[in-house]
């Protein structure tokens, strides 16, 4: 992924524009989770769609295997669209309502895979059930009779039936209980391990990111401001707002004065680093746009202090 | 004198399928000035239990038991003196504050709508004190965006007018259901800030419903771990959490992501069906056949009431348990 970004433009007479996304450019090896961590509003989900193509980038592009992803149009579109797959956050919503379970998790075959029988769909459909843990008798529900730890375990069950090389999880847990947060986090790295899936894990929980991550990057605004190897960020956050992002989780014991309420403005200042306005360690060198930096082994930093 | 005791209460929904029992012979104490977490699993009946305190409960739901508020008991009261207790006695804090707000009234108006019905104000009167109130509670520029709409403010914005809301009668209690709710941590922390802040200044009580362990051990003296429609567990926030007793707390702990993500094996039984033995049951790593008929009763250890058969004197069964149930059974 290269210098992806995404501009929105709204008004009629007025036309204000918002930069989304800022040149973000990450890469994902086989079999690695990239953790995404970030505010909300921090374009953390405009990522996740862009990089699969459901909606289009103003500039950049994405490479998959060094082939451009985004341009090529029907079968090799498909194609693509079967090796990369998304997780959406809230997984009711990516059931059809009016199809029960087994339909459902058919359907993707039935797309794709057009060589395989209906025979061996079904064969293949029973493995897939008992790889994320479910039984038959869930087939002839509706998404609606199934809880939502259940149903993010369909959807899993679905997307595995195409065999990804590369997986997008968009906040996968972001609705869901801790313990059955743990039980669908385990599920999905392990599958993740036995089948040597690239993963793009994105979250704002900072801890469940460390766990699941080999790396993490951290985005505010549209902008990539640190990545480095999970442990490494979490112990020693460069980049100010990282350090909030991490002192949030550890410290909310404590009344903190200098915690102050982050509003979300674009006002989409030209150049400068968008953190100016919040960082208690801004200078005069702030007001130009800082680049990624790589500091230590494997630790980047976008911040003029470094 | 406990300000508010509930006791033995049951809330039962009757519905086509039979009756769904919410909360199940619920006993709660909170004292003057004491913030009691209440946490347990989503429909485990823990917000059911925060809108019977109230009786905001649709009409299929039924209440028995007690729930005594200074010396009066809620469950009695008729409609009309319900209206006069809640907000002036008892203030809640609803779950999304983005559905709370009318979105067609000016924030200004609607909070002092709260003050002139309470405490009877001019609207003029109201206003500067509804003005006080935002400053305090940290709101920028509060004059401006007193005349905004709701969806003109950010997500953390409108948690603050809905807190000051919710405090315009000036209750002694505060009810607030998942305030943290699909925040981030940035915000969530902040929220944890703000009604630290509220408890402090009312000196008011609060009763925290959440799901988040965290939150529950930043703000509160006390918690109450529900399961199924059932107090499993109450105690100390630090006892609760760093030594707990019952199986189901032991199991949420061992969950949390700093803890290893153990999962507990399962899924929580249907509140429809009728469990002669303890509700965990079928997913409890130390069960054995006394507990899939014998009912369970609380028992006090260590100044903790837990509703477990098998927990011992001293509180031991921690180890066995992480050792051999979570992590082998993990899926």
């Amino acid at each position: 992924m290269e210098e992806l970004s995404k501009e929105y433009t709204a008004g009629v007479f007025n036309r204000k524009r918002f930069k989304v996304l800022d040149g973000v450019s990450f890469s994902v090896k086989p079999g690695e989770t990239l953790g995404l961590v970030g505010e909300s509003g921090s374009g953390k989900s405009t990522v996740a769609r862009t990089m699969l193509g459901l909606i289009p980038p103003s500039s950049g592009r994405v490479l998959y295997q060094d082939q451009e992803v985004l341009s090529p149009k029907g079968r090799m579109k498909k194609e693509f669209c079967g090796k990369m797959q998304i997780i959406f956050q809230h997984p009711e919503s990516a059931l059809n309502p009016r199809m029960k379970i087994c339909e459902s998790l058919l359907e993707p075959m039935i797309i794709q895979k057009k060589d395989l029988t209906r025979k061996e769909m079904k064969s293949r459909r029973w493995e897939l059930l008992q790889q994320v843990g479910l039984s038959e008798e869930h087939l002839n529900r509706y998404p609606h009779e199934l809880s939502g730890g259940q149903i993010q375990r369909v959807v899993l069950a679905r997307i595995l039936s195409l065999s990804p090389q590369f997986l997008v999880a968009d906040e996968p847990t972001s609705m869901l209980d801790v313990s059955v947060q743990a039980q669908v986090l385990r599920m999905l790295k392990q599958i993740q391990a036995e089948n040597g899936i690239g993963l793009l894990f994105i979250s704002h929980d900072i801890e469940v990111v460390n766990w699941m991550s080999d790396r993490i990057a951290v985005m505010y605004k549209g902008q990539i401001v640190e990545s480095a190897p999970a442990e490494e960020l979490c112990q020693n956050p460069f980049h100010p707002y990282s350090r909030l992002l991490v002192e949030s989780f550890s410290s909310l014991k404590q009344y903190s004065a200098k915690r102050d309420w982050v509003e979300n403005n674009y006002t989409g200042e030209a150049g400068g680093c968008h953190y100016y306005s919040h960082c208690p360690q801004a200078g005069p060198d702030c007001r130009q746009r800082p680049v990624l930096k790589e500091t230590g082994a494997e630790h980047y930093i976008a911040c003029w202090l470094t | 004198m406990a300000l508010l005791s509930i006791r033995n209460l049951t809330t039962v929904f009757n519905c086509q399928e039979g009756m769904v029992k919410a909360c199940n012979n619920v006993s709660l104490d909170i004292n003057q000035g004491q913030t009691l977490g209440l946490i347990g699993e989503t429909g485990c009946g823990k917000s059911v239990l925060g809108l019977s305190i109230l009786k905001l409960l649709p009409v299929n739901a039924v209440s028995s038991g007690q729930i005594i508020y200074n010396n009066q008991d809620l469950l009695a009261l008729s409609v009309k003196e319900m209206c006069q207790v809640r907000g002036s006695e008892i203030g809640f804090l609803p779950q999304s504050p983005a559905t709370a707000l009318n979105p067609v009234l000016r924030i200004g108006e609607q909070l002092t709508e709260g003050l002139q019905l309470h405490q009877g104000m001019v609207k003029e009167k109201a206003r500067v004190i509804a003005m006080d109130m935002l400053k305090s509670l940290g709101l920028k520029d509060c004059d401006k965006r007193a005349a905004d709409y709701p969806h003109q403010l950010s997500g953390g914005m409108k948690q603050r007018v809905v807190a000051a809301m919710s405090i315009t009668g000036q209750p002694s209690l505060l009810i607030a259901d998942e305030p943290t709710k699909g925040l981030d941590a940035v915000n969530r922390a902040q929220v944890i800030d703000l009604l630290r802040q509220l408890t402090i200044k009312t000196k008011a009580s609060l009763l925290l419903i959440t799901h988040d362990l965290k939150v529950a051990v930043a703000l509160c003296d006390e918690i109450a771990v529900m399961y199924s429609g059932e107090i499993v567990e109450k105690g100390s926030a630090d006892q609760v959490l760093n030594n707990p007793l019952h199986p189901y707390t032991q199991g949420l702990v061992a969950s949390l992501p700093e803890r290893g993500l153990f999962p507990i094996p399962g899924y929580s039984p249907s509140l429809l069906d009728d469990i002669p033995g303890c509700r965990f049951y079928s997913r409890c790593p130390i069960r054995n056949e006394n507990c899939k008929h014998q009912p369970v009763i609380n028992r006090e250890v260590n100044g903790v009431h837990v509703r477990c058969l098998y927990v011992d004197q001293s509180g031991g069964t921690q180890q066995r348990i992480y050792g051999r149930g979570f992590q082998s059974e993990a899926v």
